[in-house]
């Protein structure tokens, strides 16, 4: 569990806590030596959502989660989306901070490439690779 | 493109160390435990995995799904690694062929990586919250009150514009009380960023900081301090770590690769 400041011995367990720390974060790998498997951007964009509103929703003693598809592999093969969400979060209003993520993936995107690599287009070409990738599946 | 029984290397981190010990930490579903490839005073984490095992699809996207368990063997393979010594976590799901890619790798960007772990070594990430407690102003039941009292149209507006300064006010004092510790956290780390707040409700601050381990007592008792100061104002202080240095090793290395052939 994430703990308050009093206790002695913090330890951060929680799913939350762990994908917040380990989705799209951690040293990338340009170049023909890396497999390109995952569409990772957009999965881990989709779990923090998740873990966006599962965090909120925990808040307000509420678990629409655990009922609604989209988030429920086990139920069927996901087929209606969003329009069941229940609680506070509305369809719109997930897409919205959907494209508010996307854009400060983008832009943080953006500012470490300039930082850290200012000579190189690499990041470009590999980001257009994946899309390939993701149409040939 | 993972079709079949194709089979690659997982990458779980870099370390500058070939005697790390591995045992007991969890592989892949169909794959090898964890085990170390080395090339020189440098090493890989790696186990093998069948790449089937990595095609995560979007209805997997659950809180106990495949991607989530990948994301948690992640981090305890690189959590297991980096107690032990400096480790350069790797992006979730980074594959290469084999061996001797791997080995390619190490060989072909030994610099980049020995600057890194130079960079990150003898620090720890800590990440903190600020959370306010208790009610937010409820803008919606404020004007159901005004309405319910179906006051002039001049009241009503007077009434609204009160409220509207009224939020804006807190909001402005929760921010800076965000900012402010944000940046005296700053003070005792050598690095920090702001994580998203995920548009969670009365999340004010959540950052994460680089912290020299000979700096982690500091950074506690000044974290502490804020936690006392705002505990009054109904705001929690929540501190995670130490974690890997996951959030500052946000870089890419062999962008040259291509050119290089």
């Amino acid at each position: 569990m994430t703990q308050s400041i009093t206790s002695r011995n913090p330890r951060p367990d929680t799913l939350a806590d762990v994908l917040e720390r380990v989705l799209d974060k951690g040293v990338v790998i340009a170049g023909d030596i890396v497999v390109n498997i995952l569409d990772i951007e957009l999965l881990s964009l989709k779990l923090r959502l998740f873990v966006a509103s599962a965090q909120t929703a925990q808040e307000m003693g509420m678990d629409w989660w655990t009922r609604d598809e989209f988030f429920t592999s086990q139920s069927n093969g996901g087929g209606g989306k969003n329009d069941q969400v229940e609680g506070k979060r509305a369809p719109a209003e997930l897409e919205a901070e959907n494209d508010q993520l996307k854009q400060r993936i983008e832009r943080l995107e953006r500012a470490i490439a300039d930082r850290e690599l200012p000579e190189q287009s690499e990041q470009s070409n590999g980001s257009g690779r994946q899309a390939q990738q993701e149409e040939d599946r | 493109m993972t079709a079949g029984d194709a089979r690659g290397l997982y990458l779980f981190a870099i370390v500058g160390s070939t005697a790390v010990d591995l045992s007991g930490l969890p592989g892949f579903a169909g794959g090898g435990s964890p085990r170390l490839v080395d090339h020189g005073d440098l090493a890989a984490v790696v186990a093998d995995v069948p790449l089937a095992a990595l095609d995560v699809r979007e209805e997997e996207v659950t809180e106990d799904g495949r991607l989530a368990r990948m994301a948690m063997d992640h981090d305890t393979v690189i959590r297991a690694v980096f107690e032990q010594t400096p480790a350069l976590p790797l992006r979730l799901a980074t594959v290469v062929g084999d061996e001797d890619a791997a080995r390619r790798l190490l060989a072909e960007r030994s610099t980049e990586i020995r600057d890194l772990l130079a960079r990150l070594a003898g620090h720890e990430e800590w990440g903190v919250r600020l959370r306010r407690e208790g009610e937010a102003p409820d803008e919606n039941a404020e004007r159901e009150r005004a309405r319910a009292a179906r006051p002039s149209g001049r009241d009503y507006l007077q009434a609204r514009r009160e409220a509207l300064r009224a939020s804006q006010e807190q909001r402005h004092a929760v921010r800076q009380a965000g900012d402010e510790v944000y940046r005296g956290l700053a003070e005792h780390a050598s690095d920090a960023t702001r994580l998203s707040t995920g548009g969670a409700t009365g999340l004010l601050l959540n950052a994460t900081y680089l912290v020299p381990t000979s700096a982690t007592d500091a950074f506690r008792e000044v974290a502490e301090k804020y936690a006392a100061d705002l505990e009054a104002g109904g705001v929690r202080v929540e501190l995670t770590g130490p974690w890997p240095p996951y959030s500052f090793a946000q870089v890419t290395i062999g962008s040259q690769a291509a050119a290089d052939g």
